[in-house]
Order: C-alpha cells, then sequence, then structure tokens
C-alpha cells in the first residue's frame, strides 16, 4: 500500500510538472521575426500553406492568391475579410497579431460543395487560452482525485444499501 | 374482502403508508395537468410524425432538383445544420429520446405495420422472430460507422443526404413489415445508436411510481401487464421494454404507449439528475453498448479534425463524390480506414492500456481488464456528450446564416422568399472557445465522477479505486485536451 501511495504522488507530480512545462514549451516555441510576410494559395477546399503561426504583436501581411475558383479569406476575429479573390489577382491584407489563439481562417465566397469547411488556421502564439484550458482540465481531474481521496465515505453497509436502493 | 378491493383502492392505501425515500431526486412531470394531457393524447406523436415526415419529404425533394451546391440547398443546411444540431445540441441531453417520439423515418413502416398488414390477416412473412444473433447493437453500431465515415459526402452532397433519407425509410419500412413492434428502432437505426446511449445521461425518464403496485396480482386488482402485451388504450411497448423492471433509458423510445395502457396509473415521467442513470448499480454493462461508448466517443474528434480543422487533404479525401481528378478511391479508401483505425484502433487501444494500467496499479482480485474495459467504458458517455454538444455548437454558431438563405430560396433556385437569400454568410464565432471549454470540463468532470462510481463498486478499497481511476483519468483529460486544440 505504502508503494502505491508514493505512486499516486509520483503520478501527481508528474501530471502537474508534465502539463505546465508542455504548456511553457508550447509558449515560447517561437521565432523573432516583427513582420510575417505569407503568399497563401486558395484552392478547393483548403489553404496552403494550411497553418499560419505568428507571434503576439506580429505585423501579418498576408498575400492570397486562388489556384481555381472565386474564393474569399476571412479572419472573423480580426476582422479581416477579403471577398471574390479572383484566380490570377492576388489580393493582400494585413493587420497586427494581438490576439493570442488559434483563429480560423474561412472562405467567405461560396466556391462549392465543401466550402463551408474549407478553412485554414491562424496561431499566434503564445496561446494563453489552449495552456490554460489544457492545465484547467489538468487541474479539474487533479482536484477530483483530491476530492475522493479526502471524501468521507459511508460505512460498508449503508453504501450497499444505497446502492441496492439505486 | 381484500381480494375484491379496486386497483386505485389499493393504490390510495399504499399511497398512505410510509414510503421509502428515492434513491436519487426526481420529480414527476405528469403532476402538471398539461403534460398529462399532452402525454396522454393519442393523436400528439401521430402529428408530430406527420408534420417531420412533411419536412423530410420537402428534404428528399430539394436533395434531388435542387442547387447541387450543399450550402445553398436545403436539404443540406436543414438535415445537416438546424437538424442535427438540433438533436445533439437540445433533444438528446435534455430530452433524451425524445426525437424517437416524433421520428418521420418510422411513420411509414409503422403505419403499415399497425395498420394496414392487419386488414390482410395472417401471414407467415409478419412477425418474425428477430434473429439471435443481431440481438444487440453491434450492427447498429456498423451502420452507425458507415454513415459516419460517409459524413463528409453526407454533409455536403443535397443528393446523397436525400438517398440516406429514403433509404433509411425503405428499409425500416421492410424491417416493420416482417418484424414487430420497433426493431429496426432497436437495432437498426443509426440515430438511435447516438440518442439511445446518450439518453442514459439526460434528466428525463420513465419509471413505475411504485414498483410494488406493478408486482400485484391481477386477481387482487393488479393489472395484466397491459403495458408489455397492450390493450384497447394503447399498444405494448414497441421497443420491448417492461416498465416494471426499467432501470435505464437506453432503450425507452418515450412513445408514451405505456402512460396510456396502464389500468393504474403507475408510470412516471421524471425529471432527475444529468448522469444518475450512469451510477446505478443496476444497469447492465455490455460489450456491445460499451464499444458503442467508444465509437461515439472518438467520432467528435474525428469530425472536428476532419471538418474543422486545417488539413484540406483530409477533407478531400472524405469526399468520394468530389470532382477534383486528383482524389479518386484509393485516397478515400485510405480515409475510411484513418477514420476506422482512430474509431476502432486507436481510442478503444488507448482505452484497453488505460485498463491494463489500471488493474496494475489497483492490483485487483477477481477483476480482469476486459471486465474493466467494459465497465469503464461508460463513463466515457459524459465526455462524449459533452463533445457532440460542442462539435455541434461550434457548427450552428460559424453556419448559422446559411439557414435563413435556403429558407428563402429553399432549391438554390433564385427565389427570394423570405428576403433573405442574400444574407451574406455570418459566423458568430467569438463565444466558440469559451463554450468549448466549459462543454469539455463538465464532460471530463461528469466522466470521472462516473468513472469513480464504477470502480468503487467494483473494488472494495477506496485506494484501490483511486489508483484504477488513474489511467482512465489521463485518457479522459487527455481526449478533452485534444478536443480542445481545434477551437481554442
Amino acid at each position: 500500500m505504502k508503494r502505491r501511495r508514493l505512486l499516486l504522488v509520483t503520478l501527481v507530480l508528474g501530471l502537474l510538472i508534465g502539463t505546465t512545462s508542455t504548456g511553457l514549451v508550447m509558449a515560447q516555441s517561437t521565432s523573432d521575426s516583427y513582420v510575417k510576410k505569407f503568399n497563401v494559395k486558395a484552392f478547393r477546399f483548403g489553404y496552403s500553406p494550411e497553418v499560419l503561426v505568428v507571434n503576439q504583436g506580429d505585423i501579418v501581411v498576408i498575400t492570397v492568391e486562388s489556384q481555381d475558383a472565386v474564393h474569399g479569406f476571412y479572419i472573423e476575429e480580426y476582422e479581416v475579410r477579403q471577398d471574390s479573390i479572383l484566380p490570377g489577382t492576388p489580393q493582400t491584407v494585413s493587420f497586427v497579431a494581438d490576439k493570442v489563439g488559434m483563429f480560423r481562417i474561412h472562405c467567405s465566397t461560396i466556391c462549392g460543395s465543401l466550402h463551408p469547411f474549407m478553412m485554414g488556421q491562424l496561431i499566434v502564439q503564445p496561446s494563453i487560452r489552449f495552456i490554460g484550458s489544457a492545465l484547467g482540465i489538468s487541474g479539474l481531474t487533479v482536484a477530483f482525485f483530491a476530492y475522493v481521496w479526502m471524501r468521507s465515505e459511508p460505512k460498508e453497509e449503508s453504501r450497499k444499501e444505497e446502492d441496492n436502493k439505486k | 374482502m381484500t381480494e375484491e378491493k379496486a386497483p386505485q383502492q389499493q393504490q390510495q392505501e399504499r399511497q398512505q403508508e410510509p414510503q421509502q425515500p428515492p434513491p436519487y431526486w426526481r420529480k414527476d412531470l405528469l403532476q402538471y395537468p398539461f403534460v398529462k394531457k399532452a402525454i396522454l393524447n393519442r393523436n400528439l406523436q401521430p402529428l408530430a410524425q406527420l408534420i417531420n415526415f412533411a419536412l423530410f419529404t420537402f428534404v428528399i425533394a430539394t436533395g434531388f432538383i435542387g442547387i447541387s451546391l450543399g450550402a445553398k440547398n436545403l436539404a443540406v443546411v436543414f438535415t445537416w445544420i438546424l437538424w442535427s444540431v438540433l438533436l445533439a445540441l437540445v433533444l438528446t441531453p435534455l430530452m433524451g429520446r425524445s426525437w424517437c417520439f416524433m421520428c418521420p423515418v418510422v411513420w411509414p413502416g409503422e403505419i403499415i405495420q399497425r395498420r394496414l398488414w392487419n386488414r390482410f390477416g395472417t401471414s407467415s412473412l409478419r412477425n418474425r422472430r428477430w434473429p439471435r444473433v443481431l440481438q444487440n447493437v453491434w450492427i447498429q453500431d456498423f451502420i452507425f460507422l458507415i454513415f459516419a465515415s460517409w459524413m463528409v459526402v453526407l454533409v455536403t452532397q443535397p443528393f446523397v443526404t436525400a438517398v440516406a433519407v429514403i433509404l433509411l425509410m425503405s428499409v425500416a419500412v421492410v424491417v416493420f413489415s416482417l418484424f414487430p413492434r420497433r426493431q429496426f428502432c432497436r437495432r437498426l437505426c443509426p440515430m438511435g445508436s447516438f440518442i439511445g446511449l446518450y439518453s442514459s445521461f439526460s434528466p428525463v425518464e420513465v419509471r413505475v411510481k411504485d414498483r410494488d403496485t406493478c408486482l400485484i396480482p391481477p386477481e387482487k386488482g393488479g393489472c395484466h401487464k397491459e403495458c408489455y402485451v397492450g390493450s384497447e388504450k394503447g399498444y405494448g411497448c414497441p421497443w420491448y421494454e417492461f416498465p416494471q423492471n426499467m432501470v435505464s433509458d437506453v432503450d425507452c423510445g418515450l412513445c408514451t404507449e405505456c402512460y396510456k395502457t396502464c389500468p393504474l396509473d403507475n408510470i412516471a415521467l421524471n425529471v432527475r439528475h444529468f448522469g444518475v442513470e450512469l451510477e446505478s448499480e443496476k444497469v447492465k454493462r455490455k460489450p456491445d453498448e460499451a464499444w458503442r461508448s467508444m465509437i461515439l466517443l472518438a467520432l467528435p474528434i474525428v469530425y472536428t479534425a476532419v471538418l474543422f480543422g486545417p488539413w484540406s487533404w483530409i477533407k478531400n479525401w472524405g469526399d468520394l463524390l468530389l470532382y477534383n481528378s486528383s482524389v479518386g478511391l484509393t485516397q478515400h479508401i485510405f480515409y475510411v480506414l484513418l477514420v476506422a483505425d482512430v474509431v476502432l484502433g486507436l481510442v478503444p487501444g488507448l482505452h484497453y492500456l488505460a485498463s491494463l494500467g489500471a488493474k496494475f496499479l489497483a492490483e485487483p482480485k477477481g477483476v480482469s481488464a476486459r471486465t474493466l474495459f467494459v465497465n469503464y467504458a461508460y463513463a466515457y458517455i459524459p465526455l462524449g456528450l459533452m463533445l457532440w454538444v460542442g462539435f455541434n455548437f461550434s457548427l450552428i454558431m460559424m453556419e448559422w446564416s446559411y439557414i435563413p438563405v435556403v429558407a428563402s430560396d429553399p432549391l438554390g433556385a433564385g427565389w427570394n422568399l423570405l428576403g433573405t437569400t442574400h444574407l451574406s454568410w455570418m459566423p458568430f464565432a467569438l463565444p466558440i472557445p469559451i463554450a468549448e471549454i466549459a462543454f469539455a470540463l463538465l464532460g471530463v468532470f461528469f466522466s470521472l465522477k462516473v468513472g469513480y462510481t464504477t470502480l468503487r463498486r467494483m473494488f472494495p478499497d477506496k485506494l484501490q479505486a483511486i489508483m484504477a481511476l488513474i489511467p482512465f483519468a489521463v485518457l479522459t483529460a487527455t481526449l478533452a485536451i485534444i478536443f480542445l486544440w481545434f477551437y481554442v
């Protein structure tokens, strides 16, 4: 039983340290460029590159070029919208990435059957929300363990009676 | 004299006796006269089914004759944005199998079974026995998985949606014609797979008010089990449920026949706390339902990755009918295999590893990893449901603006019936991250709660239960975090 308790403590500590360090690594794994320029190709039904990664505070300049049909480029949270991007007519949008997190890039011009799901991602690091929510879930899990560990239980007989009632 | 007492009199006497408090909080909604009146009304269900049948007939028509672009066709927008969201976000979490009450898919079959067949007398084709080998939900899970692997096609191609609805209705007609009651709903219906499992978490239940009343012999004023065999007031339970022994709502279609047939007015429609049924010891844990729980846990993560993820290749591979010549059958087969690997291999495999880990940590006597696998799988039901809720919440927030567009121009023919045809796409994404975090936290909390109760019952020692919970809790949290990666 002593071995199990030791294991439990180790696992709980490991969980905490693991999630925290993972979060820190994710938050710090960024490059240093101040102005981020991207050439994005839009096609049915996606963007290339699929994921744009920038740092909080970067000036982001994105040139979108359609390769097949009329597409759009929309990031709601940044109020960046460029509709009707024709093939052969690249359009440029720019903004300051002042909000951290993951933001969806949508096609804002109906372009075919999978149009509603034509998406890309803009990731602005550090993503405090993701780290926070991951830590939150880990914390909830650990807190649940602490709760059931410390909770006093009814005696065996009364517990069985309660189960039988259920 | 006592033997001659009327059932109502006996019941009154029983009500005067001191009764044991119920095992968990519940409240009978039938104490409200308007609810009771609605439940006992014979026309309510056919009316609801008829309205939905008309709607889905229109869906079929628009699927065939409307514009082929899914985002502008009512068949796709109504079915996969409005109906599926309503089902997963409202009806199932809050009212269990309430959709089954009004389901139009079985309406023609049930009419044929109950009304038409009787005019032709007896036939050896009718009332056949459902094969013993299929008296489980394996085939239902399999059908759900087939639909799931074709989801990209279903949610984007109007005519595929129409064909799917026709296919379901046709199979239902055949099954209702050959087999008694609702074998189709219990054993085959893919929607039933989803709704049934998650109704066990919902706060609505059908139970007898007092089981002792059911046990009174007929000669002493008791009933003749009309709830199961039927009477002139209604049909015997179409779902093969026997209310007297019901401990779960997984297979109760909320058809309300038992309320109509019970001569002792002994059936209650209770509200209860979320998830209490999953903590009950009396609910039998079965391998087929355990696998269903695993499959339905993995699918919202897969759907999120495919439909809301940034990877265009997987969307294209998932769409077999896409005109893009670079995507062919081979890629689609790879896509199906990939989905199957995750749903049937990766997630259940991780759960099995967690079961082995739990066995190693808890050192139980007489509890196998397989038993842990089956029993603990039920604890993922709250998390699975919350992930579905999250997926559908994101879907409706992103795509809601297609609804007024197709309402104004259902066929994509250039009409402007409501003046909203040219409404531009207006997603409302800002609340999504916070809502998704809340759903994930709720799912993890309820899953751990159900899981610990399950383990505590399996292990005599509290420490053993806590140790056994560790690997399952790590898996639960990990799946929730992976899901959140796509949203926050």
